[in-house]
């Protein structure tokens, strides 16, 4: 189905739910355009071509809400009928005031390739297996992995006069290398995530990923300690992703579940650490012009010079808490309502080198590709070191097998001590590297 | 069933295959309703209508997937084409040859087997059912911030027509009542979950004591805020029967899944027949138990399920396995393949997994540990089965002092290592509970299974506390 068909059928779809007498109503239709290879033993297994999707209906009646969701299209009537009778059987949400109203969106580049959307799934198994090969430099690597393209076009129509359209490429996957060596097993992963062919580089990821296997010969045990934590770029990305995403949506500040929920205006991270969420990042995997429900995308200053400044939104929490709607609704899936949620976060560097960050270090542990993250709203964080480096006197000693690394969100945030002058910059998200100090390392020794 | 059967027949005999050649197609339909209750209010209320085809096509050793959202016969015959042209294309990109055995063909059909159909039941009584439970977490303590109660229902039809002569029509029903508080005090923020999860029908949650379960749930959310911070470092524990149930599915059943261990992806691969735990270690799975969350009569390559006995008294018994693994092991298929819905391929993984009974009462496995940490139900975990490296979470903690159960301790996080893990295991329980009805993900699909055993003693586990 063409975009303008989607766009079509989602009108209707919202006019049919009127007529039903619901006072609003939310079509959502994705249609999906999916290429997954697998690579097992260092070879193709099989390719899928799929065609997934479906709609989304929210009606509501008063503050009652019915959702519902069909693969479908052809039964689109009958789920805003379900939906409209699970919502006349639904006590009202006292908090609900009213789904977005129509506005004018800012375009953001590099959503859509035509490159790599025309890209057959034969030349995608070609290229995809020169990374799998450079996976596997020497005899004794195994490789595994996947690779999924997704061509994807959506619409968001609502009964007060949103009408949203988009289209996107993305390519995303990962190439794992395993080495075996006296015994020894050395693994390392490496992620493929873009949206344009340029950024489809099976080569450098498969390179990469056998270069990790081979530094992670040779992993120990270490002894429980207080030390310093090392985060590298992508484990510092994907620790304040989860840290500051629960800690700055609007669910989590209403709720009063947030460790952030009464800090604002206050020091809660290192004076030298400032984060924006920007949807409007050039090729970013989560950037849009608009959000899940039709709502203007903003970029939003978080915390600067490690003050808090702002919590993110979507129209349900902005209006339980009478802030503005940053427009950062994404819905988990076509049947669930969406929830505030980050879209691409930059990080501020600092003045260090990573290398002299480590040589600075007396004790600790560097983390590669890991994630500091609390179980639920806890305060608490307890996580596994999945790939990382014991590090004395300023020295990467060995990789590191068996050990956790304890601490809480707050000490998380403020005892970040030293930040990389170099970032990372990728999938539409920028991070230096960084230092926390003082965390519970605990090891099997 | 009939007509669906004979229109698949009719698309794979459209199709002509050559020896080792092999088609399928499996007819999926899914309806599910999930309502939400949170702080009082219904904050979403669902229905889900999941309906499509999955094809599948083996040719010349390389696989081809394809879906249709339909069920007519061109459509079919149109993803059954992608399907076959997907695979001929990765032929030459294949290694060992993909291959499915020709002597294990089913039939059969196992309809909905629940007293109560969860989708004869009214919404107000789902609504109210979930309404009951929410407010019997909030009434506990005032601390208490948010107080959340989740219902949902699953019927799934799967009929699956193969070239072997496979036809197999199966339904399953999922029924899951979850309760969550998180309790807040100043700064500090704790959460406490439990759910109940079967494959039975509404009955579930008629049987269901929704007061004392949100008592339950909103006291040790409270408890929580006040509990000790969770110890660190190299130490002996207990865990529970829920927590066992999550400890066996990540530190062990994941690496015996036979695609991992077939793609030299998993620590366990050439372990059949060795010493991978200590002695009176057996780690059964059994899809078969009737009611459990984890429990389906066939698999959805059509495979009737069987008992499977993966650890024998400290040894490797067996692997989970599909077809297709089960051909190249030159083992039996014993119906582990499982997929989420029609857009995902069945793939081995697990369904009821458990320890079994040993002899040990509480106090002795208590005074087995001396000093330590009793830990209590679980969030879940992951593992890296390649280097053999789990991970999973606690809710809860109670300090072992000199054999005896010491104060509470918060939420606190464990790592271990698979091949060490079951041989560091110092005191196995009497108790058998299948206590932790969960959710499995694996590559990107989620299936229902659960997890128990006896309380259970181990020795050097790495404990992640402050």
């Amino acid at each position: 189905m063409k975009m303008v068909d989607i766009l079509s059928a989602a009108r209707k779809g919202v006019e049919y739910g009127l007529s039903l007498n619901a006072n609003q109503v939310e079509v959502c239709i994705a249609n999906r355009n999916q290429i997954r290879i697998e690579v097992k033993k260092s070879r193709i297994t099989g390719s899928d071509i799929l065609e997934v999707g479906g709609a989304g209906v929210r009606c509501y009646i008063g503050g009652a809400l019915g959702a519902a969701s069909t693969t479908r299209l052809t039964e689109l009537e009958e789920a805003i009928e379900k939906a409209y009778h699970l919502a006349k059987g639904t006590p009202a949400d006292p908090y609900f005031k009213s789904l977005p109203r129509p506005s004018k969106y800012r375009s953001v580049k590099g959503l859509y390739d035509k490159k790599l959307a025309a890209l057959t799934f034969e030349e995608l198994a070609e290229r995809f297996m020169e990374g799998v090969e450079a996976a596997a430099p020497e005899n004794g690597f195994t490789v595994s992995g996947g690779l999924t393209r997704i061509v994807e076009e959506s619409a968001v129509v609502n009964s007060l006069g949103v009408e949203a359209l988009s289209r996107q490429t993305s390519i995303s996957g990962s190439i794992g290398s395993k080495i075996e060596r006296d015994g020894d097993t050395g693994l390392g992963r490496e992620p493929i995530m873009g949206r344009d062919i340029e950024e489809f580089e099976p080569i450098k990821a498969g390179s990469r990923a056998a270069e990790k296997a081979r530094s992670y010969l040779g992993a120990k045990k270490v002894m429980t300690g207080m030390m310093s934590a090392v985060l590298d770029f992508r484990s510092a990305r994907n620790s304040l992703y989860g840290v500051l995403g629960l800690g700055v949506s609007g669910l989590n500040v209403a709720l009063g579940t947030s460790f952030l929920s009464d800090k604002m205006g206050a020091q809660v991270a290192s004076r030298s650490f400032s984060v924006v969420d920007d949807p409007y990042t050039p090729g970013g995997l989560n950037s849009r012009p608009f959000d899940d429900e039709g709502a203007p995308s903003t970029k939003v200053r978080i915390i600067e010079g490690g003050i808090l400044k702002s919590f993110i939104t979507d129209s349900y929490f902005a209006g339980r808490l009478g802030i503005p709607n940053t427009g950062h609704a994404r819905r988990p899936s076509l049947t669930l309502k969406p929830v505030p949620s980050l879209t691409g976060i930059h990080v501020s560097s600092g003045n260090w080198k990573l290398d002299e960050l480590i040589s600075e270090t007396e004790k600790g542990v560097l983390l590669e590709d890991s994630r500091l993250v609390p179980q639920g709203v806890s305060t608490n964080v307890s996580s596994s070191v999945d790939f990382g480096f014991y590090v004395e006197k300023g020295e990467v000693v060995h990789p590191v097998k068996n050990t956790m690394i304890g601490t809480t969100v707050f000490d998380l945030l403020l005892n970040i001590d030293a930040m990389t002058r170099e970032t990372l910059r990728e999938g539409g998200s920028t991070s230096p590297a960084l230092r926390i100090s003082n965390v519970r390392v605990a090891g099997g020794l | 069933m009939e007509d669906l059967v004979d229109r698949a027949r009719r698309v794979i005999e459209r199709f002509t295959l050559k020896k080792d050649d092999f088609v399928d197609v499996r007819f999926f339909l899914g309806e599910a309703t999930a309502i939400n209750i949170r702080n009082g209010a219904a904050e979403q209320v669902s229905s889900e209508s999941n309906i499509g085809t999955a094809l599948r096509a083996l040719v010349g050793g390389a696989w081809g997937f394809s879906t249709s959202k339909s069920f007519e016969e061109k459509d079919l015959l149109d993803a059954m084409e992608t399907a076959v042209s997907a695979a001929r294309a990765m032929q030459k990109h294949i290694g060992e040859k993909g291959i499915v055995p020709d002597k294990y063909v089913y039939e059969g059909s196992a309809p909905l087997k629940v007293h109560v159909d969860p989708r004869e039941i009214a919404l107000e009584d789902k609504i109210k059912a979930a309404v009951e439970l929410e407010k019997n977490i909030r009434k506990v303590d005032e601390r208490i911030k948010v107080s959340q109660a989740g219902l949902a229902d699953i019927v799934q039809r799967e009929i699956i027509v193969n070239s072997l002569g496979t036809e197999v029509d199966i339904s399953n029903c999922y029924v899951r009542v979850a309760g969550n508080a998180t309790a807040r005090e100043g700064v500090v923020i704790q959460n406490a979950s439990d759910s109940v999860g079967t494959s039975r029908g509404w009955e579930t949650i008629e049987e269901l004591d929704p007061a004392e379960m949100g008592r339950k749930v909103g006291s040790r959310a409270a408890a929580l805020i006040s509990a000790l911070s969770p110890p660190s470092g190299r130490m002996n524990l207990i865990m529970d029967p829920g927590l066992v149930g999550v400890f066996i599915h990540e530190a062990f059943g994941h690496a015996a899944e036979a695609d991992g261990v077939l793609s030299n992806m998993s620590v366990l691969a050439g372990k059949i027949g060795k010493r991978v735990g200590v002695l009176g270690v057996t780690v059964i799975d059994d899809p078969t138990i009737e009611g459990l969350r984890g429990s389906f009569p066939y698999d959805s390559e059509g495979t009737k399920t069987r008992r499977r006995v993966i650890v024998k008294d400290g040894i490797m018994n067996e692997y989970y396995q599909s077809l297709e693994t089960a051909a190249k092991m030159g083992a039996e298929p014993n119906g582990a393949a499982r997929a989420m819905d029609f857009n995902w391929k069945p793939i081995p993984r697990m369904g009821n997994t458990f320890i079994e009974g040993g002899d040990m009462s509480f106090e002795e496995l208590c005074q087995e540990v001396k000093e330590g940490i009793y830990l209590v139900k679980s969030y879940g975990g992951y593992v890296n089965s390649a280097i053999g490296q789990f991970y999973f979470t606690a809710q809860e903690g109670y300090l072992v002092k000199n054999g005896r159960i010491g104060p509470m301790t918060q939420n606190v996080s464990m790592s271990g290592l698979t091949l060490e893990v079951l041989s560091n295991i110092i005191g196995i329980g009497k108790d058998v509970k299948m206590a932790f009805p969960g959710t499995c993900g694996k590559a990107g699909q989620s299936a229902p299974v659960s997890g128990g055993g006896p309380h259970l003693a181990a020795a050097n586990v790495v404990v992640g506390g402050r």
